[in-house]
């Protein structure tokens, strides 16, 4: 007599397919590279990325997801508009452009303890998730890594990786 | 010896009369004239970061003192200066030259010609009014050079407190007024208001330099 054969139903190949394409999506996350600043030592933890120099400047860049879904313009402004509500002090804005992306950089000014510091936000959408970079320092000391600073946000890029 | 009976000076009326000539003589000789004509009041309001705010804040207020201004208030943080007018321009350069960055730098100016003229007419007004008051004074008696005396005191005060006025706008328009932060230390903190963009509320700069990050 004969043994009989077993059959997987295609349907459930398929399934299984699909389950594990889940798994995989959901195990993949948005990352960031980039260059580090020129002198700074980097961590990247996770989905965040992380670089501080000698003296305790620091840098952080992360993405989000940019929902609702908009454009460089209205993040700007959103952006922008709340920070100047709380108090910041604007010192600077500009666009700039890291590969083929265009983001806007802004640069406050604000007291912490007894010194004052320079904040760096900067904003990159990137289809469905931002990329947003922080920095922050005493403002001696991050001008001296300020030119570091700007030239490592232009090179920033959205990857993919499975964590 | 028959005493000699003793007249209170300050009581009588030719005694106060000779007072209010001199007195007089002094409101007459006029205001100081108002520098080349000039009726534009200037200032200059600038914020901007410097390495060191004390040391910066004591060579601004040197360097005022030098070009022959000199400074209301000085503080490890603030500087408050007048400076002739003609070198308000030198100050914004040298101001940017002290400065690691300049965070802003504010210009107004002030027209005051009105409230030149209204001083100046105020004080020539009374002054005239005066004149005729003390021509009255020989002629009048007792009681009446009394009661001139009393308008001429009040004629007297409004005329300071005119030619008070009038410096003080002499010397606005003479000497410009410049307000310099040298730190964001005396500013008020930010306050955390609730965007409605959710990753917006994970942008700040407190929870950012304390390593607090929320994703």
């Amino acid at each position: 007599m004969m043994k009989p054969r077993m059959y997987i139903p295609l349907s459930s190949v398929a399934v299984l397919i699909l389950a594990a394409a889940v798994f995989l999506l959901a195990r993949m996350s948005a990352q960031v590279t980039l260059t580090p600043p020129e002198g700074f030592a980097e961590e990247n933890a996770g989905n965040v990325y992380r670089a501080v120099s000698p003296e305790g400047v620091s840098m952080r860049v992360r993405t989000v997801r940019n929902y609702p879904k908009k454009e460089l313009s209205f993040w700007r402004d959103a952006l922008r508009s709340h920070l100047l509500d709380e108090g910041y002090r604007i010192l600077n804005d500009e666009n700039f452009t890291a590969g083929t992306r265009e983001g806007v950089m802004y640069e406050w000014g604000l007291p912490y303890g007894q010194k004052d510091y320079i904040y760096l936000t900067a904003v990159i959408p990137a289809g469905r998730r931002i990329i947003i970079a922080e920095a922050a320092g005493e403002h001696i000391l991050y001008g001296k890594y300020r030119k570091a600073l700007h030239e490592s946000l232009q090179t920033m890029k959205r990857r993919f990786s499975f964590s | 010896m028959k005493p000699i009976r003793g007249i209170v000076p300050s009581t009588h009326p030719i005694f106060s009369t000779a007072m209010l000539c001199m007195v007089l003589l002094c409101v007459l000789s006029g205001p100081a004239p108002i520098h080349g004509e000039q009726y534009l009041s200037r200032s200059m309001r600038a914020q901007i970061m410097v390495a060191d705010p004390k040391r910066a804040a004591e060579n601004i207020t040197e360097w005022t003192e030098e070009r022959g201004g000199y400074y209301l208030f000085r503080s490890m943080v603030t500087v408050v200066v007048r400076i002739p007018m003609e070198e308000l321009e030198e100050l914004r350069m040298f101001t940017e030259r002290t400065a690691e960055q300049v965070v802003s730098m504010d210009f107004e100016a002030q027209d005051l010609r009105e409230s030149i003229i209204r001083a100046k007419s105020g004080i020539q007004s009374r002054e005239e009014i005066l004149k005729k008051n003390l021509r009255f004074l020989d002629r009048a008696d007792v009681e009446g050079t009394l009661a001139i005396e009393r308008e001429i005191t009040r004629l007297l005060q409004e005329i300071e407190q005119f030619k008070g006025r009038l410096r003080k706008l002499t010397t606005d328009v003479r000497f410009a007024r410049a307000e310099i932060h040298l730190s964001f230390t005396e500013q008020t903190l930010p306050q955390d208001i609730p965007s409605s963009f959710q990753w917006i509320n994970t942008i700040d700069f407190y929870r950012f330099v304390k390593g607090r990050y929320e994703p």
